[in-house]
């Protein structure tokens, strides 16, 4: 249990400082939520690993202390929901055996920014809306990258993983 | 490596993409007239692109000229709202995420 505890809480450290950082380096481009979503790969990878707990556990807190750290409500909504769209595409499409991390990460992507976006629209300001095709390509593109880069990892990082999980 | 399942589903997603691009194209785009400014989720303010102003937020300076509305100044970390530009066109929007501005056109 104790091991359980620290290793989760050194994921989400881990996530929230990619987060962070990608944050800073992405900060030139003048679209909203142009990411790779690195800190997304560690989710996606529990999730492949049937680690739900894990999963929602680290996903959470990253959000959660995101918000506390830089942001407020609005980020936090946002995040959430974006989370929530993005976790059930992955889900889905993980119970099909065809894909690798490349299309599942690409449907998680577009639809991380979907979320995004409908809670944009249910916390009244629907006039976000007209981003929402070149969100949803940016998130699909993007997250394919994401999700060719988790692939090549966990390809040649597997058994390490094994270990600490 | 990369399976013939994900190029289809990224071909999917592009798709389904562009279809929402031409949606969006189908709507019409007008000039509007009224710049609507909105802070913490609740209407802040909202003037006329006609005269030029200057709006002084918290952390914000918005800023309307020659019938366009930007965001001059900002003290937030990642100065995406600066770099989105003027607008004009109803439904046009300039979002400050971390500081919860949003500028829209009406
Ligand atoms: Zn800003």
């Amino acid at each position: 249990m104790a091991k359980k505890i620290s290793l989760y809480s050194l994921l989400t450290v881990f996530a929230l400082l990619v987060s962070y950082l990608e944050g800073i380096a992405f900060s030139f481009i003048p679209v909203p939520a142009f990411k790779l979503g690195l800190a997304n790969c560690v989710c996606m990878l529990l999730f492949s690993r049937k680690e739900y707990a894990a999963a929602i556990t680290v996903n959470l807190s990253r959000i959660l202390l995101s918000a506390l750290l830089f942001g407020n409500f609005y980020s936090l909504a946002f995040s959430l929901s974006g989370a929530i769209f993005s976790s059930l595409a992955v889900l889905l499409l993980l119970k099909f055996k065809c894909f690798s991390f490349a299309g599942i990460s690409a449907a998680g992507g577009a639809f991380h920014n979907f979320g995004q976006l409908a809670a944009a629209a249910l916390l009244n300001t629907a006039g976000l809306l007209y981003l929402l095709p070149l969100l949803f390509l940016v998130g699909a593109v993007l997250g394919f990258i994401t999700g060719m880069l988790l692939e090549a990892f966990s390809k040649k990082y597997g058994n390490l993983i094994n270990k600490i999980t | 490596m990369v399976k013939k399942a994900d190029v289809i589903m990224l071909i999917c997603l592009v798709f389904v993409s562009l279809l929402l691009f031409a949606v969006m194209l189908l709507i019409p785009k007008n000039s509007g007239d009224t710049l609507v400014v909105t802070v913490d989720g609740k209407e802040y303010c909202r003037l006329p692109l006609s005269v030029d102003t200057e709006i002084p937020l918290s952390g914000n300076t918005v800023i309307i000229e020659n019938g366009y509305a930007y965001m001059k100044n900002a003290n937030c970390p990642d100065k995406i709202c600066i770099n989105q530009g003027k607008i004009n066109k109803i439904g046009q929007t300039v979002v400050c995420l971390p500081n919860s501005v949003i500028l829209e056109v009406e």
